[in-house]
């Protein structure tokens, strides 16, 4: 590690060259400027579109007056290159909003775009500064009986960082065929590509330690003491992880379903492999649910395309009341309802007479459990307007208090007593 | 602004640092050098180590006496180097001294790569004279400062073979009982081989471009008819390239091949006492053309002023008859540029096989100049040298390729 550190700090005295500083004095003024003009002369257009075209026609000028003093313009070509591949980057995911869903264009920017420029960048300076298989060759030191070198813990960690951000796509699509090819129509396409990636994940990943060198009993070892941890340190974690790939190879639990938690209904929004996103009706939240709760509890849950719920009120009518007549009228009341299905008709039942009167129950279908308040509201709402209307009383727990007459007092006469 | 001033901070501090001890007359500061690699084989530690121990050697023992000087060294491959060197010069980032081969200084002067050397007299009367008539460009004007010189040799497994064949013939008749010979097809490690047979002054006319004789022709064709007949020995081993043949005698897969004295650290380090070092065999028409690799520092053009200061010593140094001396001694893998070295230092097998080798590449120096490596032309004749040897062309109808091939472009 050491002699990596003195390799790289022995590129710093580059900076004593004036045509090294010149160079990077160009790039700073062109950035710092193009920023500052861009700002402070606001126009119509966009501010990344300013900004390019200032690192372009800024750069452009600064570079040509370098080459026309002879002086070396390289490395500011290089700067300037990766600065205007940034703007131009960031413009063109800007761009893309419109079409580009939101959740994806950050990864895009973060784990795609912007590293690899960097990458880009620190390959091309490495090239220019030092000598690449040279710096290659630098020990690290004895990693699992292997001698790691630089060379090896570069290509270790660009093939992590491939298989981690390409391997989406095509195990999608391998898990298509796969699907298509077995009929397996019960298991999610998204489940068994997260299968397959994660396998391509860990067969790249020890592939590539192989080929560094590294002793594969002392992987196992590694292996079986990290099953021992995840056994005891961060078994919640395993257990939410194993979860959440169960619930999507399963199928039983996918992103528009409508599960019932706590009496609350809820839509699931992202089935992710710790936690599952829900999104709640009643108050607008969102709420990150471990998987685990899904694994070990009953749910109710209401899938994509069959989301009908069953649902009912209960009202009192006076007793007195021919029966027949005001089961005909909630059926009716429900049916002129809006938000109550027809095609399957509303039916009214006489549960029994209780104290305040006869009980019925009116059970109707709504499109949706999320209506569930609001239709059973206007149901209610049309049932005690229509009977109030007839005169047919809605009767209720009345509280009477009675109490016993007073006897007037004769004046003069003795309250006391002994 | 942030950025502004994320900028500053980082480079006004190293700036001014790299500024200090302007005043001082004590030597200080980092020069950048760079060290070409022959061959095209993968970079390794071993070859990484062979290449710089020289180079390491001197700027240790240069640090004693300078402690505030560094010396950061670069390898680049010697068919890339003019490449690197141009690509990092556009960037103001180019070194300020160069370890490479004696022709490709002479191109990267010519190309204002690196800049041309106007010696005192007395550091010339100092000099090797053929290694100054290998590096002048102009009366007076050297391409760089020869420092080292690193001939070709034979080596060989002394646990198989007592002592190395000291002709062609002995060589082939040894390998039909048993000793393994590694040849390879490069030319530079094969070059060697064209004075016994004959075949060197129609490769060398070949090359500059002029009409061959009768006498030349059938030369080229008999050297490439050894070559094609030496396959045929089940016990001769043709190999890609000068690394392979190392990793033969390494490995022991091999018993006798032709090696560079840079080699030899190498070698000894895992033969120990069973390598066995001496001249290339000769043959019935001249002794062996072996080629001498001429290891020269030439000066970059964009260094600061205190990166010159440091170049120059230390070249100065590089120079000097103790450190050549020490050199040489001490590796035994190489020869010095400075006459003034002593005889004493020169005394051992080792170094009398180099010296030997040194006066027999006298002929060989005018294809070294005429082919430098990385020349397309090179790599043409690697090719078809190798077509001959593994039986894809007859050795008639190779030589008229091969002088086709050679040919300079006008």
């Amino acid at each position: 590690m050491n002699d990596l550190l003195g390799q790289i700090l022995g590129w710093l005295p580059f900076l004593s060259r004036y045509q090294v500083l010149l160079q990077l004095a160009l790039v700073a003024l062109v950035v710092v400027g193009g920023r500052f003009v861009t700002r402070r002369f606001a126009g119509a257009a966009p501010i990344w579109w300013r900004e390019l075209g200032g690192t372009v026609v800024g750069g452009g000028l600064g570079c040509g007056l370098l080459a026309i003093a002879r002086q070396p313009v390289a490395l500011a070509v290089l700067l300037l290159s990766f600065v205007a591949s940034l703007q131009l980057s960031e413009l063109v995911l800007r761009r893309s909003e419109g079409w580009l869903p939101a959740d994806q264009i950050q990864p895009l920017r973060y784990l795609l775009i912007r590293p690899f420029l960097f990458g880009g960048l620190l390959w091309s300076l490495i090239d220019l500064l030092d000598t690449r298989a040279e710096l290659a060759l630098i020990p690290l030191g004895q990693w699992m009986g292997a001698n790691v070198n630089v060379g090896d813990l570069t290509r270790l960690v660009v093939v992590l960082y491939l298989l981690m951000v390409s391997s989406g796509p095509p195990s999608l699509g391998v898990a298509w065929l796969l699907k298509r090819v077995f009929a397996l129509d019960r298991v999610s396409v998204r489940a068994m590509g997260l299968m397959v990636r994660y396998a391509v994940i860990t067969l790249g990943t020890v592939a590539v330690m192989e080929t560094v060198g590294f002793n594969s009993t002392a992987m196992l070892a590694i292996a079986g003491g990290l099953s021992v941890g995840l056994g005891f340190g961060v078994k919640e974690v395993f257990g939410n992880f194993v979860s959440g790939l169960w619930l999507l190879f399963e199928g039983s639990l996918r992103p528009g379903d409508i599960v019932s938690l706590d009496g609350d209904f809820c839509e699931v929004r992202r089935l992710g492999l710790r936690a599952t996103r829900l999104w709640r009706d009643r108050d607008n939240a969102e709420l990150v649910i471990p998987n685990q709760t899904f694994f070990n509890s009953s749910t109710v849950e209401f899938g994509v395309g069959r989301t009908r719920f069953h649902t009912q009120i209960a009202l009192s009518v006076d007793a007195s009341q021919p029966v027949g007549t005001i089961l005909g009228l909630l059926e009716e009341i429900a049916t002129a309802v809006p938000g109550v299905e027809t095609h399957r008709p509303p039916k009214a039942y006489l549960q029994g007479v209780g104290d305040c009167g006869a009980d019925y129950v009116l059970k109707f279908w709504i499109a949706s459990p999320f209506q569930n308040r609001s239709v059973c509201s206007a149901v209610v709402r049309a049932a005690v307007e229509r009977f109030q209307a007839l005169g047919i009383e809605l009767p209720y727990p009345h509280l009477v208090i009675e109490r016993p007459p007073v006897q007037p007092i004769a004046p003069g006469a003795d309250q006391t007593s002994d | 602004m942030r950025a502004a001033r994320a900028f500053l901070l980082l480079t006004l501090p190293l700036t001014l640092l790299s500024a200090c001890g302007f005043g001082s007359q004590e030597l200080s500061g980092t020069a950048y050098l760079a060290i070409s690699v022959e061959g095209d084989q993968p970079l390794t530690k071993a070859i990484l180590q062979e290449e710089v121990l020289q180079a390491q050697m001197i700027v240790a023992a240069f640090r004693k006496l300078h402690p505030h000087v560094a010396i950061e060294t670069n390898l680049f491959r010697e068919g890339d180097f003019i490449a690197e060197v141009r690509r990092r010069h556009a960037a103001g980032l180019g070194p300020d001294l160069m370890l490479l081969q004696g022709s490709t200084a002479r191109t990267l002067v010519e190309a204002d790569l690196a800049r041309g050397l106007n010696l005192p007299e007395v550091t010339r009367h100092q000099l090797d004279p053929d290694s100054l008539a290998r590096l002048e460009i102009r009366p007076g004007t050297l391409a760089g400062l020869p420092i080292l010189r690193r001939p070709q040799l034979a080596c060989y497994n002394r646990s198989q073979v007592s002592a190395s064949p000291a002709t062609t013939v002995a060589l082939i008749d040894q390998a039909r009982q048993g000793l393994r010979v590694g040849l390879a097809v490069e030319s530079r490690s094969l070059f060697w081989s064209t004075g016994p047979l004959g075949a060197d002054r129609a490769l060398i006319a070949a090359a500059a471009g002029r009409p061959l004789g009768a006498r030349e022709r059938q030369g080229l064709q008999r050297w490439l008819e050894w070559l094609s007949a030496a396959n045929f020995n089940q016990q001769v081993f043709i190999e890609p390239d000068q690394e392979a043949l190392v990793q033969g005698l390494l490995e022991r897969r091999l018993d006798w091949i032709p090696c560079n004295s840079g080699n030899l650290s190498r070698l000894r380090e895992a033969l120990g006492p069973a390598l066995g070092v001496s001249a290339l065999p000769s043959g019935p028409y001249g002794p062996p053309t072996p080629i001498t690799r001429l290891r020269v520092l030439a000066f970059g053009t964009g260094s600061t002023a205190r990166q010159r200061r440091v170049a120059d010593a230390l070249a100065v140094f590089a120079l000097n008859p103790w450190i050549q001396s020490t050199l040489t001694t001490d590796n035994q893998d190489m020869l010095p540029t400075n006459r003034f070295v002593p005889p004493s230092a020169l005394h051992t097998p080792v170094l009398k096989a180099m010296q030997r080798s040194v006066e027999q590449a006298d002929a060989s120096d005018a294809i070294s100049r005429l082919l430098p490596a990385g020349d397309p032309r090179d790599r043409a004749l690697n090719s078809l040298v190798t077509a001959v040897a593994f039986g894809e062309l007859t050795a008639k109808d190779a030589t008229e390729a091969v002088i086709r091939a050679l040919a300079p472009t006008p």
